[in-house]
């Protein structure tokens, strides 16, 4: 196979492989839409009415996917805000921890505590941790659970229409044990 | 034996008129029924497909938003207690399949395109219905649902309509024979009488038969009254007409009885003159024998030409006596007709005419075999 026969082989497979890579969103992509539509589903408090950031805690390549999705969607518009301390980011509507996160979950649902905030991760356990709602990897599509007993403690309410999606709705079930 | 509709009665004709009539008009009116209902439970399927479609589009809205397409799938599952439904599917944004329900394998949708302006659609092509409905979430379409559905329905309400009209269309012509045997001899009897009537005055010719109309509508008594003056008329007309014929029949005998009378006299005077002419005509022709036979050495040619002429003159004399007294019998006796040829006659006639005046110069041409025969007695046409 000559040099050039194979250069253009190799170009056409890169092409091929971005189209369908284009074709199916990326994780991250279906991660922010499902932030972007947690947000539909929820009624926070006349008092927190106007609200309506997006905060990302620690380093995570999903704020990047989240402000692109932002300029695409004009009509939908949501603050993107990066944080390192989840004391900051207590006026947000959802909070999103990453996996940079996952050592010190539990300092930053506690810094949250009392605040109107759904808080959102996928690292594993958050919601035995007392996190609101989980990001789960189930048969290659991203599933979530919910963590009613969290959601109770704050003033936001959430629509039996999220719930109805949700794998599963319960405060006590192990992450670990889901369908 | 079979009857003609043109032999029935009158009677049996409004009888099966009143259930002709009821038969086309319930017929009609269960066409009419049977039209409404089927668009108005098209109409309603319609309406509550579109109903169905609303709230599966707004129950998956979640679905669709986090891609849960085993909970769009149990939503669209619901349809399988609507009876008509045959198919489902939910579509996404990008016209993608997210959620599809078959009835059965065979049953695949045949998707359309909602028009632009429209969120919700439909289409019709007999008994089947396609339903679409985009589904909006929060002011932006975020899918398709279709739902295509069977009127099964329809099928059960044509033989319910079929099988309630059958019935009431037999319970009313029952009725309508019942009720037409009451009320047509109230109606038809009377034309019948009428018929019955006319009937006996055509055959026995008695048109002093009237017809008694007893208890009847006025039309009855009309046609009643006008039959009667007919009759009555017919009557009258009839009597002159019997009376002119009896006038003019004593009028002919009468003319007879004369025609005969002036004949009867008409043939004694004609046998009288005949019979009288013989005597003297039988002495003249006695001595003109007796003259032509004696001296007959002393007779110059023209006196013996003069005695021929006078010869031949009295046998004419003599036939034409016979023929009188033949002519004044035939009014008894009849004409016995023989064949004459009329040209021969003629030259005849014209011959005699030619010796009785000489000194006349008439030049007249006939033609002896003049063809044209006529059919009289044998000594009638010298008589011309």
């Amino acid at each position: 196979m000559s040099p050039l026969v194979f250069s253009c082989l190799f170009v056409f497979l890169f092409v091929l492989q971005n189209t369908c890579a284009e074709e199916r969103p990326t994780e991250d992509g279906v991660k922010a839409a499902y932030l972007y539509n947690f947000g539909k589903f929820m009624r926070h408090p006349e008092a927190d009415a106007g609200k309506n950031d997006i905060c990302i805690l620690g380093r995570n390549t999903i704020a990047k996917v989240l402000e692109d999705s932002k300029s695409s969607d004009k009509g939908d518009a949501h603050p993107i805000r990066n944080y390192d301390k989840a004391a900051d980011a207590r006026n947000c509507e959802i909070v999103y921890m990453g996996a940079s996160e996952s050592e010190h979950i539990e300092k930053d649902l506690a810094a949250l505590q009392g605040s109107n905030v759904l808080t959102v991760s996928d690292v594993p356990q958050f919601l035995e941790k007392g996190g609101m709602i989980q990001l789960l990897l189930q048969n290659n599509r991203i599933r979530f659970a919910v963590n009613l007993d969290a959601v109770g403690r704050t003033n936001i309410q959430l629509s039996s229409e999220l719930l109805k999606v949700a794998v599963y709705v319960n405060s006590s079930a192990r992450t670990e044990d889901k369908p | 034996m079979k009857t003609s509709s043109r032999q029935r009665s009158i009677a049996a004709r409004l009888t099966w008129m009143n259930v002709l009539v009821i038969g086309i008009a319930l017929i009609l009116a269960y066409v009419s029924f049977f039209a409404y209902n089927l668009i108005a439970y098209r109409e309603a399927t319609i309406n509550s497909l579109t109903g169905e479609a609303q709230i599966i589009g707004e129950n998956s809205v979640s679905a669709i938003l986090f891609d849960d397409r085993a909970t769009a799938q149990a939503t669209l599952s619901a349809l399988s207690s609507s009876r008509d439904v045959d198919a489902a599917a939910i579509y996404t944004q990008q016209n993608v399949p997210f959620a599809l329900y078959a009835r059965s394998s065979t049953d695949i949708i045949q998707l359309r395109p909602i028009p632009a302006k429209l969120t919700l659609a439909y289409w019709t092509h007999w008994e089947s219905i396609l339903i679409g409905s985009r589904i909006v979430f929060q002011g932006k379409q975020i899918g398709i649902v279709y739902i295509q559905a069977h009127l099964y329905g329809l099928h059960v309400q044509i033989v319910r309509y079929a099988a309630i009209a059958g019935a009431i269309l037999l319970v009313c012509m029952g009725v309508a024979l019942l009720v037409g045997s009451i009320f047509r001899r109230m109606l038809a009897q009377p034309i019948v009488s009428i018929s019955e009537t006319a009937r006996m005055v055509t055959r026995y010719r008695d048109y002093s038969l009237r017809f008694s109309p007893g208890e009847s509508y006025s039309e009855m008594q009309l046609l009643t009254v006008a039959f009667n003056e007919m009759l009555a008329e017919i009557q009258q007309r009839d009597k002159a007409l019997a009376q002119s014929k009896d006038k003019l029949e004593l009028r002919v005998s009468e003319r007879t009885a004369e025609l005969v009378a002036a004949n009867k006299e008409l043939e004694a005077f004609s046998y009288t003159v005949a019979h009288d002419l013989r005597g003297p005509l039988d002495t003249i022709s006695g001595i003109n024998y007796i003259i032509q036979h004696s001296e007959e050495q002393s007779r110059d040619d023209r006196s013996r030409q003069m005695l021929g002429r006078l010869g031949t003159s009295i046998t004419e004399m003599t036939n034409l006596i016979d023929d009188l007294l033949n002519l004044s019998r035939s009014t008894s006796i009849g004409l016995h007709l023989v064949q004459q040829n009329i040209g021969l006659l003629a030259s005849t006639i014209l011959e005699r005419l030619a010796e009785a005046e000489p000194e006349r110069q008439v030049e007249i041409t006939v033609h002896k075999k003049l063809l044209c025969q006529c059919r009289c007695g044998p000594h009638a046409g010298r008589h011309a």
